[in-house]
């Protein structure tokens, strides 16, 4: 028995535990106590001359040495805490209030006059903030007061761009068109839907720029275009400190670290609160490791795929794939069907090898045309197997022609030539019945329709010699006139290849038509396994019934109510110990809720897992 | 938000594509043209929003008043403001950008001088951090998809986020005092010789390779979870193939953006770096000539980076606009 | 209602072209057809969220439900207060249950925020949010398209439901035409921005009139035996 088992990964901690956030958080909370307690505590040596003690390095007295004056350096770093964190905190404000104004301007303005500001926003944000800052600083003169405003206005068109993004991406949300209809003030629909709902991001932003601020205002007094003596922040000491780095190297290093480690505190704190902000919605995850399969039962030669026991688990008790055997014969066309949230995508993944971490697989058995998947090599599964997803705009790769998309398999397992390949490529695209193919063969994907980049995708999957096409979902994205043209061809190519074909669903309509047999899935197991042809009136599983009688089709009788199901699908972490599906049963028994039916002979070629069914 | 529109525009044939790009780039160039008039203006305002008298100020009040009226009517400053701003527009056209108020040497000769410095300076850098920072974000996404690694992940994160924290004005102060005055590897100061040019680029760089890796990580790992390469993993496709030809390419819109406004923003961040190392840049004499009150000298520096800065931006639009297929179909769809 | 001569542009782009279309009171019409055809763009002009050129008479308190029901929610607001939104506040205190109860959910929902729905049951709190509107035409675009087919049935019964009971009219849009079939009492085929038939809902269906309904028909999925 192999089993391809994935780690678990280790418990996923608060975002407030992990180490950057510890040292970030620490960091501010630093600099806060500093700006309180600083000038307080060390305020008088700060500002104490010794005239015996000027221009020194490192000492026992003096730490990080003395200014020209003597006073002590460490004492006027530690002081210049509180100066250089209120300008930083100046400059924000004035950044943060200007800049959510100026973005807010054109909701309120004509439309000319919108996109006037607009424009002008858009323009100083490709201006670097530093020129912005001295430009206004030379005009606003010398000094602290000019380096603040200097570097508010630098922050400015940064806070504007963020709140035009933010404001127009909310007022298009269908909630704000649903407000508008229902004929809520326009005051309101900013106050009730719009702000709260940018408010978020723009205190984010806030936290970020206060550490932006800091650094631009040091840098301005470092080049001496900011705070000017007899004041002092964190850069005026590095300015004068710079000066003599060549004698006493030692009395740059405290403004020095004073500034990097306010400016690494910021950043780190801000990037934990964007990262808490974002992940606010998503649960938590816990350790947990499947438990081994079952011993299997003799495999079976004739099968071009086999699954048995296959189990897809997610840490934190998720098990969306449970004990699903599987298996598909030679030029068979099988549709694997179940709702959203069925585990009928991840049982593809799962034989596709595309299950993403930290999702772990076990199986009893899991063989391809014969052979263990397990034990075969890349070239071997890259050739036997073709894959085709849901959505053709994606699958297929923007920034390469088509055409080399289809030759790489070709190039890569089977050694042709790069003419080769791409003679092939064009003979399969022509194949699938893509006009033109050679013309389609040397284009980008964006250049082709939905369903001919679908057929394109079939057609990769055919570069190969497929014993198995597993389809997902394939046909969901398109029009209903170009589904029934892409049905049409896979029927073809299962005709063509032999190939056998594993076709996954929502839709039980289309699996009906197109396939041989029905595997029905509910909350990760398989309830029913019948013909398809059987579908319309032969179904016995109670969800598969009811799956039926709720999809209405052009006979359905329009004086009657649909038929829906009660309740919802368990989720994959709640699946109890009996029957998945009792919970919305009309037959449930109290056997059903504690005691799980297993798959059983129902009748020719038809398995079902219901108790009221089969005893 | 209309689902037709963006429909017909994926289905578009090459054609209407081309002219599509021809149009954005088009809207570009009037873009570019509108910011430079702003900024012509701007440099202009400058001198004159300064409080005060400028020529005073930058003579000082110990200068005889006949002095400062002499240099006032030298450099137009009494006339008409139109007038002042038509002769300044013209001299600026005709490649005229004035003269320093302390020197007598035209503008436009310091900046013929010094601008090639910084320009080596910051393309040096931006192409240093490109080389190292791609492969690096790269190879952090996927070593770290999906949350696996995490250790990794946590280190990554730190480090270029403290990296990115620290600005090129203390790297430089810091590689001055370890490297140059402390062991004596390096020249501390100037430049002369290849060895001169390594602590400035260094100084430059770091930073925008934390940024560069921070940026390729998350795309890298975008592109890692499309279905095209869930594809290309299900054709069994060797990593470096599939990394470097699936992932890569799409991975460098977003690398390049950042590349070009990285570009302009190394070309103000050579300022400080300048200053630390003495460099004899557009940077340094922005500095000087603003603690010296030397206006003409910083309203021409300020034009000219603008304009640097503004042309660059510019290249950038236009060369991934060309370069990317898709980029008008995210535009329209978005 | 009368639609008369209806267009919608964007730039160059035609996507409702000189569209003319008449709903009772009362009625249901469903709109079919598919992506790109136009269809959403005549909902959107309907609901006054698009600028068009034509002539739209008795269009007064249009409603409008929309496809997704995870974006059309505002996230911070419970459904209380989303349903109550087009309510003066003094009647919302009884407004707000009545109309959750229009639509099969309990009142003790209220004080939910939508994360903690189902997409059926948020879809059924826009519907009722529509409903809070007092509307004399509801549009529902696509309202099915992301839910579940088990979930499905009950919408849709809930959507006939309110038509026999309340009175209301309907404009339904979806690509699904036995879906249509099953809500509408006329249905209109959209094609290429236009109406290419429209008459009632069984004869559309059994005697085409158009070669585009025929297509669409033959498409339509269908179980065997």
């Amino acid at each position: 028995m192999r089993a391809r088992v994935t780690k678990g990964s280790r418990p996923r901690s608060g975002v407030w535990r992990s180490g950057p956030a510890l040292i970030g958080g620490v960091l501010v909370l630093l600099m806060a106590v500093l700006a309180v307690a600083g000038p307080i505590i060390w305020g008088e040596a700060a500002e104490r001359i010794d005239a015996g003690a000027i221009l020194q390095g490192t000492s026992a007295a003096h730490p990080l040495g003395t200014d020209n004056l003597g006073r002590d350096l460490l004492a006027r770093v530690l002081v210049a805490g509180r100066y250089s964190l209120a300008l930083a905190l100046a400059a924000t404000l004035i950044g943060a209030v200007g800049g959510i104004l100026l973005g807010a301007l054109p909701s309120v303005l004509p439309r000319r006059a919108a996109r006037l500001v607009t424009g002008a926003v858009n323009a100083l944000v490709a201006f670097p903030g530093l020129l912005l800052a001295m430009f206004t600083a030379v005009v606003a003169g010398l000094g602290a007061r000019g380096a603040v405003l200097g570097i508010g206005v630098a922050i400015a068109p940064g806070f504007a761009r963020l709140t035009q993004t933010l404001a127009a991406s909310v007022a298009g949300a269908d909630y704000v068109a649903a407000a508008r209809m229902l004929g809520v003030p326009r005051r309101r629909v900013l106050a009730r839907h719009i702000l709260p709902n940018i408010a978020e991001p723009l205190i984010l932003n806030l936290a970020q720029s206060l550490g932006g601020a800091l650094l631009g205002l040091a840098g301005m007094s470092f080049l001496g275009l900011g705070v000017q003596p007899p004041d002092f922040d964190w850069g005026r000491l590095l300015f004068d400190g710079f000066t003599r780095i060549y004698v006493t190297p030692e009395v740059v290093l405290g403004p020095a670290a004073a500034v990097a480690l306010a400016g690494i505190g910021f950043n780190l704190l801000g990037d934990t609160l964007a990262r808490a902000a974002a992940r606010s919605s998503a649960g938590q995850r816990d350790t947990a490791r499947p438990a081994p399969p079952e011993p299997a039962v003799e495999p079976d030669p004739e099968a071009v795929l086999e699954v048995r026991d296959l189990t897809v688990s997610f840490p934190g008790g998720s098990t969306p794939v449970r004990e699903l055997s599987l298996s598909v014969a030679p030029g068979e066309i099988v549709g694997l069907v179940g709702e959203s949230g069925s585990g009928k995508s991840l049982t593809a993944a799962a034989v596709g090898g595309l299950v993403p971490y930290p999702g772990a697989v076990t199986y009893g058995r899991l063989r391809l045309g014969g052979a263990d998947v397990a034990a075969m090599s890349g070239k071997e599964l890259g050739t036997a197997l073709a894959m085709v997803f849901q959505d053709p705009m994606a699958s297929l790769n923007p920034a390469l022609k088509v055409g080399g998309q289809l030759a790489e398999v070709a190039i890569v397992h089977q050694g042709a030539s790069r003419a080769d390949a791409r003679r092939r490529a064009v003979d399969r695209l022509g194949h699938v019945r893509l006009p033109d193919p050679a013309k389609h063969a040397a284009q980008h994907p964006h250049e082709l329709s939905g369903g001919m980049r679908q057929r394109a995708v079939i057609a990769m999957g055919l570069m190969g010699t497929p014993r198995l096409i597993i389809a997902d979902e394939p046909t969901t994205a398109l029009d209903v006139t170009v589904q029934r043209q892409i049905l049409r061809l896979l029927r073809e190519v299962v005709a063509e290849t032999g190939a056998a074909l594993l076709f996954i669903s929502h839709d039980i309509a289309v699996v009906g038509e197109l396939c041989d047999r029905v595997v029905v899935m509910y909350a990760g197991r398989v309830v029913e396994e019948l013909p398809a042809d059987r579908l319309a009136d032969g179904a016995a599983h109670p969800y598969t019934r009811a799956l039926i009688a709720s999809l209405p089709d052009l006979d359905t009788d329009r004086a009657r109510p649909l038929a829906g199901i009660p309740g919802t699908q368990p989720s994959p972490a709640q699946v109890g110990a009996g029957c998945a599906f009792a919970g919305r049963c009309a037959l449930a028994t109290e056997r059903c809720h504690t005691e799980r039916p297993e798959l059983v002979d129902h009748g020719p070629r038809q398995r079902v897992a219901c108790w009221e069914v089969t005893s | 938000m209309s689902p037709p529109h963006a429909g017909r525009a994926a289905n578009a044939p090459g054609r209407t594509a081309a002219r599509r790009t021809l149009r954005t780039a088009v809207r570009r160039i009037v873009r570019f043209a509108v910011s430079l008039a702003v900024l012509l203006v701007a440099s202009f305002a400058m001198i004159h929003l300064i409080p005060g008298d400028p020529v005073r100020a930058s003579l000082g009040p110990a200068a005889p008043m006949e002095l400062v009226e002499a240099r006032t009517a030298a450099l137009g400053l009494d006339r008409p403001l139109p007038e002042q701003f038509t002769t300044y527009v013209g001299d600026i056209l005709t490649g005229d950008l004035g003269a320093s108020f302390l020197t007598g040497e035209p503008v436009g000769d310091v900046i013929a001088a010094r601008l090639p410095n910084t320009l080596t300076l910051a393309l040096l850098a931006t192409a240093v951090a490109l080389v190292v920072a791609v492969p690096l974000g790269m190879w952090a996404a996927v070593r770290t998809e999906n949350g696996r690694n995490r250790g990794t992940e946590l280190t990554f994160g730190t480090a270029t986020g403290a990296a990115v924290a620290v600005p090129e004005f203390l790297y430089s102060i810091a590689l001055v005092a370890v490297l140059a005055v402390g062991l004596g590897w390096f020249p501390p100061a100037g430049k002369a010789g290849p060895l001169t040019y390594v602590l400035p680029v260094v100084a430059l760089s770091v930073g925008p390779i934390a940024m560069i890796a921070r940026i390729t990580r998350v795309e890298t790992l975008r592109e890692l979870g499309t279905d095209y390469v869930r594809l290309a993993r299900a054709k069994r496709l060797p990593a470096a193939r599939l990394h470097l030809r699936h992932v890569l390419p799409n991975t460098l819109t977003a690398t390049l953006t950042m590349g070009g406004l990285l570009l302009t923003s190394l070309i103000a961040g050579s300022v400080l770096v300048e200053y630390v190392f003495a460099w004899p840049g557009l940077g340094l004499k922005i500095v000087e000539s603003i603690t010296q009150k030397d206006y003409p000298v910083a309203q021409s520096v300020i034009l000219v980076y603008g304009a640097i800065v503004l042309t660059v931006n510019l290249i950038v639009d236009l060369v991934l606009g060309a370069l990317d297929p898709t980029s008008e179909i995210k535009e329209v769809s978005a | 209602m009368r639609i008369e001569g209806l267009t919608v542009r964007y730039g160059g782009f035609t996507a409702v072209d000189d569209v003319t279309l008449e709903i009772p009171d009362g009625h249901v019409v469903g709109l079919v057809g598919e992506s790109g055809s136009g269809k959403s763009s005549l909902a959107r002009a309907v609901s006054g969220l698009v600028s068009y050129t034509g002539r739209i008479d008795g269009a007064q308190r249009v409603q409008m439900v929309f496809q997704d029901p995870y974006a059309s929610l505002d996230p911070r607001m419970t459904i209380g207060e989303t349903v109550g939104e087009g309510i003066v506040k003094r009647r919302r205190a009884t407004e707000v249950p009545r109309l959750l109860g229009l639509v099969h959910l309990p009142a003790e929902l209220a004080d939910r925020y939508p994360r903690e729905l189902s997409g059926g049951q948020r879809q059924r709190v826009a519907i009722a949010r529509a409903l809070g509107g007092d509307p004399a035409l509801l549009v529902a675009d696509e309202i099915t398209g992301s839910l579940d087919v088990s979930v499905q049935g009950a919408v849709l019964n809930l959507v006939r439901g309110l038509r026999d009971e309340l009175g209301l009219s309907m404009l339904f849009i979806s690509h699904n035409l036995a879906v249509v079939r099953y809500v509408a009492d006329t249905i209109a085929v959209m094609h290429h921005g236009r109406i290419v038939e429209h008459g009632p809902a069984e004869q559309v269906v059994e005697e085409p009139a158009h070669d585009y309904t025929r297509a669409l028909l033959a498409a339509v999925p269908r179980l065997r035996g």
